[in-house]
């Protein structure tokens, strides 16, 4: 910025990436200005700031808001910072969030399709039908919080029409989905709201199953609750924010269908059931980004696993630390899943492994919310060796 | 272990916590929107400290819960996301800590820019902790944190979104330090 006395900010903050992603490509459709930074925070709120000359922010912010409003979506701070203090604003995580060098010339004359929606089920089987429904590249999914996740296709601009058009019907058995956008020759800002690319490899599967629950121990019990009814393989146990997890497996279309159903129907005795998806013969694209590959063999484990479940760290150390003094158990690790959830787990021997849920379960209410406790007597190594030990 | 709502709470209560007593701040951790901070001491010492800092926690934020654990197992150091020992010791003392805290980040932006033009004090940190909680950590002398912070109430403190503010005098390094560090939350 040679001259500061010209240059302003834009801030704009709103729920959900389809309204902030339209925001900003009428942003830089409307006027000469250039992305600073953006910052999530949980709950799906993000934010973005731009910087520009005070009357091309004036421009900008003006089409950014008509660009978000017709998207229904959720304005949560506007503002025009005239004169910024640009050192100390440049400290901020906004502003330190690294923003990824785009290779636009790959991308001219093309156009960008968001879905999103709340929850991973519904988003796993819109995916799956955007890229059988047209000649579309699916770049990535991810979540932003209070259980909004979303996904990004690229393709030309018919096909990313018909993808999402067809997508978005999926989602809605559902319920409506949250957003939808297409964005045609997207400003290349706006490639710096991507997702991560998918990291895994495309390949051939019958069927992929996914059954989705608030909390760790959910998932974790329906995981083990899928290997045990049928053939399948557990390829990702994957957080979906908001406090949701989704289990998902792979195999012949006949186990994963009775696996989904016996785990789905398990899971409602146990945890909150928030969904269930089933993908006959998945494109290659969907089972990269949804799944990991699968285990090379997979055995029961000699020891017990023990899952412990509350809404408060206090409550979650006191009872980890009353399960090792009191029992011959080992801790494993812990996990946070959004929604104030927090959960331990815990190996041994089965009784070890029961007594100590016992006090561990009593220290967590003493010291906080205890929410589940639950223990797998013959946990399969497919299952244990998925849990994201941190 | 203390844990309240947002995180200016348990800022508040390690300083006054590692004043009222010879305990060590272990760092702090985020689920959802609370945070806990840990220290260790002698048993005598952490109780003084908790009753310190859960009364001073209590000014700022709704109070969850605390507890103390003799000789802990060494597992339970696995709760600690933001280490103290890992802290960012290029932060320096200082005569005053102010505290905003805010659901929203974009307010953030806005009141840090108009602290520091009204007020002589320097931004050290902006802390995100999950279900859209921000905190604004600012130092300077006593008086010029005071006006920042008189100035923020004016602007923000009728906003829904606005949770508290907070302004220590003569805050401990180790606090300044621990709360000066952005911690690895996972997320986005």
């Amino acid at each position: 910025m040679a001259d500061a006395g010209m240059s302003a900010l834009g801030i704009f903050e709103c729920r959900g990436v389809t309204s902030l992603a339209a925001a900003l490509d009428s942003m830089g459709k409307a006027a000469d200005i250039r992305l600073q930074g953006r910052h999530g925070i949980g709950s799906g709120w993000l934010t973005i700031v731009i910087e520009g000359t005070t009357a091309a922010v004036q421009s900008a912010m003006h089409a950014g808001r008509q660009a978000a409003e017709r998207q229904g979506g959720e304005l949560i701070t506007m503002t025009i910072l005239p004169r910024p203090e640009a050192a100390v604003i440049a400290t901020m995580p906004h502003a330190q969030n690294t923003l990824t060098a785009v290779d636009i010339d790959s991308t001219s004359g093309e156009a960008l399709g968001w879905l999103e929606t709340m929850g991973v089920a519904p988003l796993a089987i819109a995916v799956d039908r955007m890229v059988k429904a047209a000649d579309v590249e699916l770049l990535g999914w991810t979540f932003i919080g209070g259980a909004l996740v979303h996904a990004v296709i690229r393709g030309s601009v018919g096909d990313v029409e018909t993808a999402i058009a067809a997508g978005a019907e999926s989602a809605a058995t559902f319920g409506e989905p949250v957003g939808q956008l297409v964005l045609e020759q997207p400003e290349p800002d706006v490639f710096h709201l991507l997702p991560p690319a998918k990291a895994g490899t495309e390949r051939r599967v019958g069927a992929l199953g996914l059954v989705e629950t608030t909390g760790y121990m959910g998932a974790v019990h329906g995981a083990d609750r899928m290997v045990k009814e049928a053939a399948v393989e557990i390829v990702r146990l994957t957080i979906g924010s908001g406090g949701r997890v989704a289990t998902i497996a792979s195999g012949a279309l006949d186990d994963v269908k009775a696996a989904v159903s016996s785990a789905s129907e398990d899971m409602a005795q146990v945890a909150e059931n928030n969904g269930e998806a089933l993908i006959t013969n998945p494109d290659p694209q969907v089972v990269a980004a949804f799944a990991d590959p699968p285990p090379a063999t997979t055995h029961p484990t000699g020891e017990a696993l023990g899952l412990l479940e509350t809404r408060t760290t206090v409550g979650l150390v006191s009872a980890v630390d009353a399960m090792l003094k009191s029992s011959e158990v080992s801790y494993e690790g812990r996990y946070k899943v959004g929604y104030f959830l927090t959960a331990a787990v815990i190996r041994g021997e089965l009784g070890a492994v029961n007594n100590a849920l016992d006090v561990g379960g009593r220290a967590a209410q003493r010291h906080g919310e205890l929410v589940a406790r639950h223990v797998i007597a013959l946990p399969y190594s497919q299952v244990t060796d998925r849990l994201s030990h941190a | 272990m203390i844990e309240v709502e947002g995180v200016a709470g348990i800022i508040v209560a390690a300083d006054a916590a590692c004043k009222a007593a010879s305990v060590d701040l272990d760092g702090w951790e985020s689920i959802g929107g609370f945070t806990t901070v840990f220290f260790r001491g002698a048993v005598g010492d952490i109780e003084s400290a908790l009753r310190a800092g859960t009364s001073a926690a209590a000014d700022v934020t709704g109070h969850v819960e605390s507890h103390s654990l003799l000789q802990p197992e060494s597992a339970c150091d696995n709760f600690i996301s933001a280490r103290a020992d890992t802290a960012d010791d290029s932060i320096a003392e200082a005569d005053a800590l102010g505290l905003v805290e805010t659901r929203g980040y974009g307010v953030h932006i806005e009141n840090n820019d108009r602290m520091i033009k009204e007020a002589s004090v320097d931004l050290i940190n902006v802390l995100t902790v999950h279900n859209r909680v921000v905190c604004s950590l600012v130092t300077g002398e006593l008086g010029a944190v005071e006006r920042a912070i008189d100035r923020t109430r004016d602007a923000l403190a009728s906003s829904e979104w606005f949770m508290g503010t907070a302004v220590l005098s003569q805050p401990q390094l180790s606090t300044l330090q621990a709360f000066g560090q952005t911690p690895k939350m996972g997320g986005n």
